[in-house]
């Protein structure tokens, strides 16, 4: 059991993730966007969201002793004037 | 020198800012993106500093300023201060989850207070005259 948490044109949400084998920053972005598009997040469902709409964010992880572990779907942050 | 960033509020209040350890990145951090995220209400604008030049948005610059746009949900201005000057763009919010297009960056003429502090907190030296051609 997993929490993941999406933030997405201005809110930030919760949604179970019911699976006991680690996932990769590609399936944690490939769930969100089929999350978004489904309406799983309440507030926010884009029946037409884009498959590369979470390209650009980056994959939080954080065990929980005694509670489910918290995955975060961010915008990465990164500046500089070279990549 | 080192790269520099200011999240910055109404009234050119300087909201909060860290700093990196190269004078080209600015490296992804969770502590940014929660100093970002919390005070989401307040921020007018992201600036950062390109100590070494160039007075332009980098790529991984134009790709964050995406992102952040489409996880905020709202316009955003962006600049970069660089020896030579500062550069400015607007980006709006997304909707249907299509990035916007790296906008093309305005020359600032009139610099804000904290421009040359920005500078200063980089280990630039005083601003260079910009080459007019």
């Amino acid at each position: 059991m997993a929490i993941l948490n999406i933030t997405y044109n201005g809110m930030s949400a919760d949604y179970p993730l019911d699976v006991d084998h680690a996932l990769s920053d590609r399936d944690i972005r490939r769930i969100a966007v089929e999350v978004v598009r489904s309406g799983g997040l309440r507030g926010l469902r884009i029946a037409n969201l884009s498959d590369r709409a979470f390209d650009a964010y980056v994959v939080d992880r954080f065990d929980t002793p005694g509670s489910a572990r918290r995955i975060y779907l961010r915008p990465k942050v990164p500046f500089g004037a070279v990549p | 020198m080192h790269e520099v960033l200011f999240l910055v509020g109404k009234s050119n209040v300087i909201l909060w800012s860290d700093a990196s350890n190269s004078p080209v990145s600015l490296p992804d951090s969770r502590a940014r993106w929660e100093a970002i995220w919390s005070r989401r209400d307040l921020i007018v604008e992201i600036a950062h500093s390109h100590p070494k030049g160039p007075l332009a948005f980098s790529h991984e610059d134009g790709t964050t300023m995406a992102a952040l746009v489409t996880a905020l949900g709202r316009r955003l201005r962006f600049s970069v201060v660089a020896p030579a000057g500062m550069v400015r763009a607007d980006v709006k919010a997304v909707t249907a989850g299509r990035a916007p297009a790296v906008p093309v960056a305005t020359l600032v003429r009139e610099e804000p207070w904290w421009a040359p502090l920005l500078r200063l907190a980089s280990g630039m030296n005083e601003r260079t005259p910009l080459q007019e051609k």
